[in-house]
């Protein structure tokens, strides 16, 4: 990999003092990729990048970062590389104007077993229950669902996740409210199905 | 204040996508590729020495001097590859607070936006201290006279970067019928140029920013019928020339 000198400002740390504790340190590139491959990988999928565009888009995003990186600031590389991760997804959504053509309504849906029935097969139970959430995250535009899974997932408040994203706090609040809900109604429909099927 | 029910809701995430070691190493082999090759661009023979000279540190041990000059080889080209990684860059940075650098809009949706901001660029002029240093380990390459082009493969490869890094240097500074001249010298010369396809998209934005859609809108659309996805592509969807709704009228 090659080294990333910084045009400007204090020369990169060798990798034993950088990281996201480092006061006013620069982490190198090496470093961040070393260190963050998994979450960025992670983050990919959960916004929505399917298996076989994983390699690309987290090519994508460690370039943004490569190329962003002598504009970092000292602070939350999660936050900082989360932003990018959202951004470079949904430049691939939009290329791929995949969510113009995702998924329709019910019909996949009806075909997934109710994620909630207990029985034996409780590990297909639980992949079909993921396999359930993914397309109901599916149906979620990309600026709703890195809210929700910032919110349900890494766990952060309205507040950071307005500072990661970049967004009013209000809009934060509206985003997460209505991907939760559309997720619940999602749910509750399925959930209905499967009911009248085995009555 | 966290929010519990968007937990239990993607509960059953958390503990998915896991990446592998494979993953890993495959991506930072794709990476170092395409890095490297970025490097060649907007670079002088400095930076094709620098790869020859990682090449050969593998094969040739003790020779200090090509080390020496693989390593300020490696700097120098670093930074230059930085000017041509931002000018693909497929958006604004992030929470950018630097001063002279483009803000991100709140409720903009973080919309990629290409070729529009201000971006700081580092030209292969604008690197005069390690210029300086490379004097000192590169004496003979600096006074050398200028490669003749069927003398060798690296010689042409040289040559051809130094025209385009002249050529975007060019297109920088603004004098766009001065950087379209350099780029079709450049088809002229190199028409099957390791850099063919980076002129191709720079011609296309060219175009665009000069009013010429029609011959950005046909070159755009040759060139992304014939290429797979890849930022060069997404460099012309979101030029004037993109192909599809909502192009129309879309500044370059």
């Amino acid at each position: 990999m090659p080294s990333l000198a910084r045009p400007a400002g204090p020369a990169p740390l060798c990798l034993a003092e950088a990281g996201e504790h480092a006061t006013g340190a620069v982490p190198t590139f090496e470093l961040i990729y070393d260190e963050h491959f998994d979450y960025v990988w992670r983050t990919a999928r959960r916004l929505g990048v399917r298996t076989e565009e994983a390699d690309d888009v987290v090519q994508e995003i460690f370039i943004a970062v490569h190329n962003l990186l002598p504009r970092y600031e000292s602070g939350n590389v999660r936050g900082w590389l989360y932003a990018i991760a959202v951004r470079t997804v949904m430049h691939h959504h939009r290329s791929r104007r995949r969510f113009t053509d995702s998924l329709q309504p019910s019909d996949e849906l009806d075909t997934l077993p109710d994620p909630n029935a207990p029985g034996p097969e409780s590990s297909a139970a639980t992949g079909e229950s993921i396999r359930l959430l993914e397309r109901l995250l599916d149906r979620l535009d990309t600026e709703k669902r890195a809210v929700l899974v910032l919110a349900g997932i890494e766990q952060k408040s309205l507040a950071e996740i307005a500072e990661i994203l970049d967004l009013n706090i209000n809009t934060v609040s509206s985003r997460l409210r209505t991907a939760r809900e559309q997720i619940q109604e999602g749910l509750a429909k399925h959930r209905a199905r499967a009911r009248w099927r085995t009555e | 204040m966290k929010d519990d029910i968007a937990k239990e809701l993607l509960e059953p995430l958390a503990g998915e996508y896991a990446s592998t070691s494979a993953d890993r190493e495959r991506i930072r082999a794709k990476l170092r590729e395409r890095l490297e090759g970025a490097v060649l661009v907007g670079t002088t023979s400095t930076a094709t020495s620098w790869l020859a000279g990682r090449r050969l540190l593998g094969a040739v041990v003790g020779l200090a001097g090509i080390a020496t000059v693989g390593a300020l080889g490696g700097a120098f080209s670093s930074r230059a590859s930085l000017a041509k990684n931002e000018q693909n860059a497929p958006f604004a940075a992030p929470a950018v607070t630097q001063s002279g650098a483009r803000p991100v809009g709140r409720e903009s949706g973080g919309e990629p936006v290409i070729d529009q901001a201000p971006t700081p660029t580092v030209t292969v002029d604008a690197l005069p201290s390690v210029a300086a240093e490379a004097t000192v380990a590169l004496p003979s390459k600096r006074v050398a006279p200028p490669p003749r082009a069927e003398a060798h493969g690296d010689d042409d490869l040289v040559r051809e970067t130094r025209l385009m890094a002249k050529a975007n240097e060019v297109m920088r500074s603004g004098d766009l019928g001065g950087a379209l001249a350099l780029f079709d010298q450049h088809a002229g010369e190199f028409p099957r140029g390791v850099l063919a396809d980076e002129r191709i998209v720079s011609r296309v934005v060219i175009l665009c920013r000069l009013d010429r859609r029609h011959e950005a809108m046909r070159e755009g659309e040759a060139f992304l019928q014939t290429h797979p996805p890849s930022p060069l592509t997404r460099r012309i969807e979101s030029s004037c020339a993109g192909l599809g709704e909502g192009s129309e009228g879309r500044a370059p």
